[in-house]
């Protein structure tokens, strides 16, 4: 059995509720020997990342949960020098406070070096590293039955706990994602509806100071050739979503009576609002 | 025990489920050996709590605090409909506030012990040192001896107790024996009169002064309509929701818990969301489908520009606004600038707003073509403001003008209080006995009624009043008259008639007005325009300011004397749940032992009251004040719901410590609807629009004219019989934007209740801005257009400022508001640099904000006496820190905790 989190960004609404519920669980309370206690301020074994996107007024804001990715190849693992880090056999990924002497006399604190999601933390007071357990120490006891704290308070039921083998578990781990595939640390905190970038902006007839509702907006992806196509809306608005990232797009407004518009060639490393686009009527 | 509760009982259908701590602890915490204790889980006071909060402790230390679960047989609503069935999570969870509260317990801030200032005496109080000195600790016995001598003093002195101007009634604790009361009870018990500081409506300030005078409902809180089964009709038939300035994430979570799930149906149900506010709150960025970014406090012209589309265009009800409504064809005029020679066209509005009129004008189509419906719940920037009762008003009208109460055209509030704004049946499926006082006797409302009722028969000199919002006046500037009670007069809304009434204080010409402060709420600093109630704090008029707080912090700073509060998790209470759907009591046994020497509000002013019943011979006080067992056994819960069901409180204490009422099925409600006069979709809305009846205005119809303001006051200048557009000062357009170009809008905060809980480091670590001196500064929101021009970055401090003073912040440049605006979030803890040259660093945004006497000339009679807590203009400027610590260095030297900030140690001195 091994267990998971599946955090689904788009159910997430940003409440801190995890964070919160994190720190009451863990600052203050020796839970030895899984951990012992964290620093009344400054350490985030869950974080909540707050990720605003695109320009007045076309944003959007993205909350993204990040706890310890509990990996199943975990770089900090074989960085620690003294192995006082453990990976247990339901895939929790523990550091053993006892075994854990802050890699005293080395340059720096190897694990927090070797972990590329920022997991892992310092505690000066008592010179060692530590970071999320996944509440293993509620999880280990049966008569514990509400799962990991963050899990537990999550209103929204944006996170999501369970073993990877239950069927409705498995069925969502096969639309879910990681962070930094790339560097295959194979995590066992996945996630659904990451975001993609989105180019929006506002359709104008400026001469009769109207909006343009139901002009097709479309967005060309250079190296694929894909078409992305949708209207504006009864505000003029139009959103193009689920783009990719670092892909090149040509945006084309087009509609009935007006001049056709190349907005020109938007390179999606961030999300874009292109603005207000204006468009000419035709002469007829 | 009413036939109706009877019937539900026998049939074993009913609405009772309790859980017995028995069962819980058995269930979960066999090998944890933790107790289990269940405690309110808002700030939002009075007793008025949700659902409450799961608190774990062991070795008189709080180790966990948990959402509240309900059982999974417990039968929560459901609202079938042809887009689905809607219902709630069987998890109530508290705000982040409530999760982080061991912060708030063991806070580096919290008063221990009594402290007296150390330079104060009752002959010689040294009033300018307010704000100055520092404090000592005193005993118990000296305190209590302080403040019966300071009561003696001023009946001997000036003959009554009406010199003692007593607030004690806002938000705070919510238990029984820690909210903000206990003093309105002991002055009224002791029977020498007072004064009585009426709340003003602080959170729906334009629709107390504007929508009520257009569609009544004088007996619910909010001057709102009723939305008695409103969701019924959103949830069936509503395409488009405009959420006017309101963000439920923060405010009415932080009321009634997490209220996502409505957000949730929302958007289940297919309803587009727009979002039409200064900033994208926290709401609008995660739900909306559209951002209006809006002028702060400028939603009347607005809503005139649309009328305007409508008109022009014919796009509105003209049989409702015939049949159902008076004076539309005079707003008409006015909309078509008929009576000032303004039409209020988009291009207008845009002027104003900063919508651009194409944007106006999409709005006002989409809203008339699909079934839309306001959606609302407290705060938001339209609504505090100068004027907002006027866009407020304006609101009621262009929901006439769309069949207000047609299918999926309502008023909604976006929260889950199944009494407040609701009069006959809950906004979602209830049972009408758990959720009416009318049809009731489950029905808890803790402080409306048990304290009116426990008060009654000691109460035999009423109160002098005085309004909240000009009691700086009061003290500076005497007399000062008025229009209006306050809003919130003995837990009760003041009705709509009384805005017509004149007070005046102090009452009489021969009376020596306030000589003593009694201060429970201890946030005239940070939340309401705060330099100017501290020059009335700092006034030698007063002889005396006593605080009563669990921190030190705000008020406290210029206080003579503090009484160390306590937290609920210090002291037994029962925990009413009456402010979300979920309706239900529980009691508490003591979760850790009282920290230093502090006391409940409670046990503070039964000492106080037992020394009074001595001194002036009184035994009716010791009567007045049992003890705390005798006081929730009889004071509350025998007036509630275990009475009704013959449990005993021994029983209750014991065995049944939390009791909540499941809710009906859907079939249930459909059939309790129909005994109503409902059909399965209509809210109380819809029944007026179908029957013409249940709106008390003077005609029965919504008032686009006010028929009370023709009776009162037909030449009304400030609030004209039909709202109109009025010019003022803190506008976009107004010339004062030469000097001061920004607006300033300032909302319920997300990290904070008000003012309550900034001390919560696990919350400031997480928004506060670290300036290059370290401290954490309260955020202001600049957009990246304004904050070029200013030379700012995110972590920069700027200064922000208007003839008040100046208030420092750290800048969070955000695409989240729009330029021109920025935003702090009020209730930030004072921490003045100088009090002389009134400079703040802590943040306390509303030191700046104006009185609203500031519209008026000396000695007016002040109309509508509203609080001005939004939209106003003020300067921005970075400043260099460093340069202000070494000009002001005591200031920056002060004991701070790194994230904390300025802690008790920092005003004592030995």
């Amino acid at each position: 059995m091994g267990k998971v989190l599946i955090i689904d960004v788009g159910k997430c609404v940003g409440c801190d509720s995890c964070v919160i519920a994190c720190k009451d669980e863990f600052v203050g309370n020796d839970w030895s020997p899984y951990s012992k206690p964290q620093p009344e301020y400054g350490h985030f074994w869950m974080r909540l990342d707050k990720v605003e996107r695109g320009s007045t007024p076309k944003v959007k804001v993205t909350y993204i949960p990040r706890p310890c990715m509990h990996c199943d190849s975990p770089p900090c693992v074989r960085a620690c020098p003294v192995k006082a880090i453990k990976k247990r056999d339901d895939g929790v990924v523990l550091i053993d406070p006892t075994k854990c002497n802050g890699c005293a006399g080395l340059p720096s604190k190897l694990c927090i070096d070797a972990c590329p999601y920022e997991a892992i933390f310092f505690n000066e007071d008592l010179q060692i590293a530590q970071k999320c357990t996944l509440c293993a120490h509620l999880l280990d006891n049966p008569e514990w039955k509400y799962g990991p704290r963050c899990y537990d308070v999550c209103p929204t039921g944006a996170i999501i706990y369970g073993d990877e083998n239950d069927p409705k578990i498995k069925e969502l781990l096969a639309k879910a994602e990681v962070l930094k595939p790339e560097l295959n640390t194979k995590p066992r905190v996945y996630y659904l509806n990451l975001p993609r970038p989105f180019i929006a902006g506002c359709v104008v007839d400026p001469e009769e100071k109207e909006v343009v509702i139901g002009a097709k907006v479309t967005a060309l992806e250079l190296n694929t050739g894909r078409v992305y196509e949708v209207l504006t809306d009864e505000f003029g608005d139009f959103w193009l979503t689920n783009l990719k990232w670092n892909h090149a797009y040509v945006v084309k407004v087009e509609k009935e009576g007006y001049k056709e518009k190349v907005l020109g060639v938007y390179k999606t490393d961030k999300d874009i609002n292109v603005g207000d686009v204006f468009l000419e009527k035709q002469k007829k | 025990m009413s036939t109706a509760l009877k019937g539900l009982l026998s049939e074993g259908t009913g609405p009772l489920k309790s859980v017995s701590r028995e069962e819980i602890e058995r269930i979960k915490n066999c090998n944890y050996k933790v107790r289990v204790e269940y405690l309110p889980s808002t700030l939002c006071g009075f007793g008025y709590s949700s659902p409450p909060m799961e608190v774990h402790v062991k070795n008189g230390r709080i180790i966990r605090i948990l959402p509240c679960h309900l059982p999974e047989n417990f039968r929560v609503w459901e609202i079938k409909t042809s887009r689905g069935t809607f219902t709630r999570p069987k998890k109530s969870v508290p705000y982040s506030h409530m999760l982080a509260y061991k912060c708030r317990v063991y806070a580096p801030t919290r008063v221990k012990y009594p402290l007296k200032r150390v330079d104060w005496s009752p002959d010689n109080p040294n009033p300018q040192n307010r704000g100055i000195s520092g404090y000592v600790r005193i005993s118990w016995e000296e305190a209590i001896d302080i403040v019966v001598k300071m009561i003696k003093k001023i009946k001997e002195k000036y003959g009554d107790l009406t010199p003692v101007l007593v607030q004690a009634d806002g938000h705070g604790q919510t238990g029984i024996l820690t909210q903000h009361y206990w003093g309105h009870y002991l002055f009224d018990v002791l029977g020498f009169g007072w004064t009585q500081q009426v709340r003003n409506p602080d959170s729906w300030e334009g629709l107390y002064w504007g929508a009520k005078l257009a569609w009544g409902f004088d007996e619910l809180l909010v001057g709102e309509c009723a939305n008695d089964g409103a969701w019924d009709n959103v949830l069936q038939h509503c395409e488009m929701i405009v959420l006017s300035g309101c963000d439920p994430e923060t405010t009415a979570a932080a009321f009634c818990n997490n209220v996502s799930f409505l957000l949730e149906n929302v958007k289940k149900a297919g309803i587009k969301l727009v979002a039409v506010a200064p900033d994208m709150n926290y709401t609008a960025a995660v739900w909306a489908d559209k951002w209006i970014p809006i002028n702060p406090n400028t939603d009347a012209a607005l809503y005139l520009a649309i009328a305007y589309v409508w008109i022009k265009e014919d796009l509105y009800d003209k049989e409702y606004v015939q049949t159902r409504c008076v004076g539309f064809e005079k707003f008409k005029k006015h909309v078509l600038g008929e009576d000032d020679g303004i039409p209020k066209t988009p291009e207008w509005a845009e002027k104003i707003t900063g919508i651009p009129s194409w944007t106006i004008k999409a709005l006002a189509r989409a809203w008339a073509k699909k079934r839309t419906s306001l959606g609302v719940v407290f705060g938001g920037p339209k609504i505090r403001g100068v004027y907002s009762h006027m866009a407020s008003r304006m609101e009621v009208y262009v929901l006439a003008m769309q069949g207000l109460g047609k299918p999926g055209r309502e008023y909604l509030r976006f929260w889950t209080s199944s009494t407040l704004n609701t009069l006959e049946l809950a906004p979602f499926p209830n049972y009408p006995e758990v959720s009416s006082e009318k049809a009731g006797r489950i029905y808890i409302h803790p402080t409306k009624y048990s304290h009116r009722a426990m008060k009654a028969p000691f109460v035999k000199v009423p109160p002098v009043i005085l309004i909240k919002t000009l009691v700086p006046d009061a003290i500076l500037n005497p007399p000062v008259t008025w229009w209006c009670s306050g809003g919130i007069l003995n837990f009760c809304v003041t009705k709509e008639h009384d805005m017509f009434v004149k007070y005046r204080y102090p009452p009489r010409d021969d009376h020596p007005g306030i000589r003593m402060i009694w201060n429970e709420n201890g946030c005239y600093t940070t939340c309401w325009y705060g330099y100017k109630f501290i020059e009335a704090l700092r006034s030698p008029k007063i002889e005396f300011h006593l605080v009563i707080n669990p921190w030190f912090e705000n008020d406290a700073l210029f206080a003579d004397l503090i009484l160390p509060g306590l937290t609920d998790f210090e002291t037994e209470d029962l925990v009413v749940s009456a402010f979300c759907d979920i309706v239900g009591l529980a009691y508490h046994g003591k979760c850790i032992e009282p920290l230093g020497e502090s006391k409940s509000d409670y046990e503070i002013h039964k000492m106080i009251a037992e020394r009074l019943a001595k001194e002036f011979n009184k035994p009716e006080l010791l009567e007045a004040f049992p003890d705390i067992d005798t006081l929730l056994r009889t004071r509350i819960y025998e007036r509630h719901l275990e009475y009704a069901r013959g449990t005993s409180w021994e029983e209750f204490k014991k065995k049944k410590r939390i009791v909540l009422y499941e809710h009906p099925t859907w079939e249930e409600w459909v059939e309790i609807k129909k005994k109503y006069g409902y059909d399965a979709y209509d809210s109380w809305m819809t029944r007026f629009w179908k029957t013409g009846k249940g709106i008390e205005t003077p005609t029965g119809k919504i008032e686009f004219e006010s028929q009370l303001i023709l009776k009162y006051a037909p030449d009304d200048k400030e609030r004209p019989p039909v709202a109109k557009w009025v010019e003022h000062e803190h506008l976009p357009t107004s010339p004062r934007r030469e000097k001061y170009p920004f607006l300033l809008m300032s909302n319920h905060p997300r990290y904070r209740f008000h003012s309550q809980g900034d001390e919560i480091i696990w919350l400031r670590e997480l928004y506060k801005v670290k300036g290059p001196d370290g401290y954490m500064y309260e955020a202001v929101w600049i957009n990246p257009v304004d904050a070029e021009k200013l030379g700012v970055k995110t972590g920069d401090v700027v200064m922000i400022y208007n003839e008040f003073g100046a208030v420092l912040a750290g800048a969070f440049v955000t695409n989240r508001i729009k330029p021109g605006v920025i935003s702090v979030d009020h209730g930030a803890r004072v921490d003045l640099i100088s009090v002389e040259d009134k400079i703040d660093r802590g943040g306390a945004i509303n030191l700046l904000l104006p009185p609203p006497s500031t519209k008026y000339k000396p000695g007016e009679e002040i109309r509508v006496p509203e609080q001005i807590c939004s939209g106003v203009l003020v300067g921005v400027k970075k400043v260099d820190v460093l340069e202000l610590m070494r000009k002001y260095p005591k200031a920056f030297q002060k004991k701070m905790h790194p994230i904390v900030g300025p802690v008790i140690e920092a005003y004592l001195v030995s």
